[in-house]
């Protein structure tokens, strides 16, 4: 396989953020980022894997205060689309005093990650621009994210972590962007999709890298024989190649995709395979399907030759306007059963501590009522999962979940506490980005005063 | 909604610069309607010449399902496309319901899978190509889908929601807007369905889900725009919202009170949530669980109290209809689907403009705005005019329709059994995993293409891992064929879609193969193959023996259509 990365001078690093309103802010970080470079920590094998929930989890339904008063609360804002407070599983958090908690009915597995340790709760995030009051949400005298409760604007907000712009590169692609260019070296891209093309992945100087659930697909102009020989290979590299002299920019990228595909699968199936399959067995839904493969793709990771790996998957049918109660019981079971096979499968292959996984979604969803559903709203739950993960917690503040109460933006839309940029700079830390670096890569970060939040 | 190194390994995109297509407005037709009092003396006409076969082929790929032989050499010695257009109007409109129903009625069981092979037929062998293109275009638009519960279990209303499409295809908006807010479908697809007046008591509000996306995706989007697409800007430069959420909050409001059928006049309460509902008829308003309040939607309009749900609705609906987004947002969605992916907003200008007037003073003729979409000459000229910048990426399901239609395929049973073209395809007509359809019109890969400012939809399904499935995918349609000698592989599966090679047999002799690799290149590459590319693909038929006629057209088929130059549509 040919591995070829151009360095990357100074000047490309100038380039390396995003087009945003911040970008004046950003330039001045930049004068400390040559003394910074290079101090990102890329030793050992890391990696982070992004569970996206499209659609817009009902975070409100997922975790759900079990202490009477807060409880009421909860009831009260949620009237027919409430979860019994007995059916609730107790999770019990070490830091949150007398408050108590439970988790939807359909999550046992999360249940028992989160009390042993293994995960935590970030409550209440959402893409901010900087910190900001219910008052000056309502009176617009701070900058507010871009299309607030558009599924697409969200996803690409969440996905950016840039919530003032309509900024084109995802906050996994800065990160790979960041690293390539202070030296890590691997062979594989560092983003890799399991669930098609993202905002996420995607960085201006590097591309992410899309597998399938069960391996790399092969040309099946390789196998020998009547329909497929020798001569059709070359004939095939040969038509690919002259499309390179033709000017449409638009046959140049899909020539492109398709070397690259060609090009890659033979090696990843290779590595895969050099490795023992998996014995943890997992659901044959698809989040189980992608997972299973960012399982195996962690556990050939020298055959690979990476040393820091982002995975991407996702799932759809989680905009639950309609029928809520038993659309999300299924879609969170499914979920919870899933992640448990994931973190059973890191342990079977020794990986626990060197993977973290979170889930997010592009916004939770109003604490109100449509009748059997909830409509779009903004801050929601983020979990995080993982050996490393300071777990059995609750992260940043838990909201007021009344109607008209100090959280509620409208309709029961929570403003988030805690901005995405604060979830993604913890993770980035722990993956090894320097702290300098975070500025770069996060240029809304410097706007909030708690730049860790310690959940790893 | 209901969603109810080689660059992979890390390394880097060189950026290329391109300028931005930026052709000057041509006027359009002139207005019909108007006889000049005194007629000035007539110009010199300009000679007629007529499209030639190239011009055919591109523009016959733009406007149908792919074009065959016969239909571009028909169509070369034309002086215009008009007449085309005009004969595609009249063709009676080909259905997927009646042709589910007949199936039925023979006592088959009917599931998605018949609805897929209806939608085949209709994309391969439909006489009215122009609207069934326009059909699909708009599927991709409003989009409703099959991988929504109810819908899966509702074959016949998705077939008749793409039924109404087609209808109205060549109709007018206003009209197919209306039917597709009030079919069952969509209903069910954004829950307006039986969404109902607010309860205060309860504590329960009117669902947002169908007013936020009928605004953002089937009408005005999130961005108020200039007739030729590009956003309005504000005093600091940013684009302007086109509504806020309490217009939403509004217009949700407007959308209650629509359930089932009715079918008494003095129906009971419960009939609204549980009464019949016959997913081939529209909603139907149930006063009593209508919000009459008054209310403010887009616009800053009123909607004052006290009217019947009907016609408020309508009276949203034109207020959306009219806005002066829809003509430049439906529109350069329109030419995305058919033409290009990144048309210079002087085109979407001129789209947006007829889209507004039609010639005689209608609003949403969309016959008048697929005419202009397709003889404008950005559509015609802009692969000579901006080689790198003109054209799209042909979505997978149209790249097998061209070579089906090529090559008169169907399946041994009569049928067209490709079932799941989802799994292979990443995509198959009303199975969106969610209503922002398979891809985004404003999808942009990260790199070379970021880099220029351009947008390439379809590239959002377009990824290592589905590319080759695709390609090997067009192999597998490829191989399977009929000739003289015998048949090709998979043969004798009787659901197996067939491609039929036996009339182009001879011209796959040694003598006659550069004039039909001549052929292959005008209708399939409209015209793109380079003397590289003809010379490697002749040598490399040649090496299969001449008495071999099928495996030398699967050559032909299969290399042409899994090369990456087969991708662009031109």
């Amino acid at each position: 396989m040919s591995i070829l990365h151009r360095a990357l001078n100074r000047r490309d690093m100038l380039r390396l953020g995003t087009q945003t309103a911040a970008s004046a802010s950003m330039m001045a970080t930049l004068g400390s980022l040559q003394t910074a470079m290079a101090a990102s920590d890329t030793t050992g094998y890391k990696a982070l894997v992004c569970v996206f929930l499209a659609g817009g989890n009902d975070a409100y339904n997922w975790l759900v205060p079990r202490s009477d008063a807060a409880y009421k609360e909860y009831a009260d804002s949620r009237k027919n689309l409430a979860l019994a407070k007995a059916d609730l599983l107790a999770i019990t958090p070490t830091n949150t005093g007398s408050a108590l908690y439970g988790l939807h009915p359909s999550c046992p597995e999360i249940q028992t990650l989160f009390n042993t340790g293994k995960a935590a709760f970030v409550v209440n995030t959402g893409p901010l621009v900087q910190p900001t009051t219910l008052a000056q949400y309502k009176a617009e005298s701070v900058p507010l994210p871009y299309q607030l409760f558009s599924h697409s604007d969200q996803q690409a907000l969440t996905q950016t972590s840039i919530a003032n712009s309509t900024a084109r590169y995802g906050w996994g692609g800065r990160v790979a962007d960041l690293l390539n260019a202070q030296g890590l070296r691997q062979s594989l891209a560092m983003n890799v999709s399991i669930s098609g093309n993202n905002i996420f992945q995607g960085g201006r100087d590097t591309v992410l890298y899309n597998i399938g659930t069960d391996s790399a697909p092969e040309m099946n102009i390789y196998q020998d024989g009547y329909y497929h020989d020798g001569k059709r290979r070359e004939l095939f590299l040969k038509l690919l190649a002259l499309s390179g002299n033709e000017p449409s920019l638009l046959q140049k990228e899909y020539a492109g995709t398709l070397t690259r595909s060609y090009q890659t699968a033979e090696t990843v199936n290779a590595a895969l395979a050099s490795v023992p399959a998996l014995t943890t067995s997992f659901g044959s839904d698809y989040l189980s399907r992608q997972l299973k493969m960012a399982a195996r793709m962690v556990r050939a990771r020298d055959a690979l030759g990476v040393k820091r790996q982002v995975f991407f998957v996702q799932i759809g049918g989680w905009d639950f306007h309609d029928t809520l109660l038993v659309d999300q019981a299924k879609k969170l079971g499914e979920l919870s059963k899933a992640l448990k096979s994931f973190q059973d499968a890191l342990a079977e292959i020794s990986a626990e501590n060197m993977v973290t996984t979170f889930v997010a979604s592009e916004f939770g969803r109003t604490l109100t009522s449509n009748g059997d559903g909830t409509d779009h709203g903004w801050g929601g739950h983020t979990l995080v999962l993982g050996g490393g993960v300071q777990g059995k917690k609750l992260y940043g503040t838990f909201p007021s979940l009344a109607v008209g109460g100090a959280s509620d933006t409208g309709r029961g839309a929570t403003l988030p506490t805690t901005s995405t940029d604060q979830v993604a700079a913890t993770l980035s830390s722990w993956f090894g980005v320097s702290n300098s670096d975070l500025d770069t890569v996060f240029p809304n970060l410097r706007n909030f005063s708690e730049r860790n939040l310690g959940f790893v | 909604m209901r969603i109810k190194g080689s660059m992979a390994w890390g390394a880097v995109r060189s950026a290329s610069v391109v300028a931005v297509l930026s052709l000057s407005a041509c006027g359009g037709g002139g207005g019909a309607g108007s006889t000049p009092v005194t007629p000035s003396p007539a110009p010199t006409p300009a000679p007629q010449l007529p499209v030639g076969k190239v011009a055919a082929a591109r523009f016959l790929t733009q406007a149908t399902f792919g074009p065959t032989l016969a239909e571009v050499e028909a169509l070369q010695n034309a002086t215009s496309f008009d007449a085309w257009l005009e004969t595609q109007r009249a063709k009676p409109v080909s259905l997927e319901l009646p042709y589910l129903q007949q199936l039925k009625a023979a006592g088959e069981n009917v599931y998605q899978n018949q609805r897929m092979d209806a939608w085949w037929h209709n994309a391969v062998q439909g006489e009215d190509q122009l609207r069934q293109r326009m059909a699909f275009a708009l599927s991709e638009i409003l989009v409703v889908s099959d991988q929504s519960g109810p819908l899966n279990n509702d074959v016949e209303g998705l077939a008749n929601y793409y039924d109404l499409l087609a209808r109205h295809a060549l109709g007018n908006y206003r009209t197919l807007l209306e039917e597709v807010t009030l079919s069952v479908p969509m209903g069910h697809y954004l829950s307006m369905l039986r969404n109902q007046k607010p309860d205060v008591a309860a504590g329960i509000r009117a669902d947002e889900n169908f007013a936020r996306e009928v605004m953002q995706l089937c009408t005005i989007g999130l961005v108020q725009l200039n007739l030729d697409g590009t956003p309005k800007l504000d005093a600091n430069g940013a684009a302007i919202p086109t509504y806020k959420q309490p217009d939403i909050e509004g217009l949700a409001r407007v959308f209650t009170g629509f359930g089932s059928q009715h079918e008494t006049a003095n129906d009971p309460d419960w009939k609204f949530l549980y009464g019949k509902l016959d997913g081939l008829k529209p909603m139907e308003s149930w006063q009593q669980f209508h919000d009459t309040g008054t209310k403010v939607i887009v616009g800053n309009t009123p909607i004052p109290a006290g009217l019947q749900a009907d016609a408020e609705l309508d009276m949203a609906l034109d207020v959306l209809f009219n806005h002066a987004n829809v003509g430049p947002f439906i529109g350069r969605q329109l030419i995305q689907r058919l033409v290009t992916s990144n048309p210079s907003p002087a085109y979407v200008a001129r789209v947006a403009a007829r889209f507004n007037d039609n010639g005689v003073g209608v609003r949403g003729d969309l016959f008048a705005v697929v005419k202009v979409i397709l003889t404008d000459t950005e559509a015609r000229n802009g692969n000579v005019t901006d080689p790198q910048t003109f054209g799209k990426i042909k979505e997978p399901l149209l790249r097998t329709t061209h070579l089906w239609r090529f090559f008169a395929a169907i399946g041994n049973n009569g049928r067209y059994d490709n079932w799941n073209p989802e799994i292979d395809y990443g995509q198959a007509p009303l199975r969106s995993n969610s209503v922002f359809n398979f891809f985004r019109p404003d999808y942009r890969p990260v790199g070379a293409l970021t880099n220029a400012g351009l947008v390439c939809p379809e590239c959002q399904i377009t990824n290592e891992a589905s590319i080759t499935n695709l390609t090997n995918a067009m192999g597998d349609v490829a191989v399977n064929y009929v000739w003289s000698g015998g048949n090709g592989r998979d043969y004798y599966n009787s659901h197996t879609i067939v491609l039929d090679y036996r009339p182009w047999e001879n011209r796959a002799m040694d003598a006659n193969l550069p004039a039909f690799v001549d052929d292959l290149n005008v209708v399939l590459l409209g015209g793109r193959m380079s003397a590289d590319y003809k010379s490697a693909l002749v040598e490399y038929v040649k090496t299969t023996a001449a008495t071999d006629g099928g495996k030398r057209l699967y050559d032909l088929a299969h290399n042409i259509s899994s090369s990456a130059q087969f991708a662009l549509q031109q």
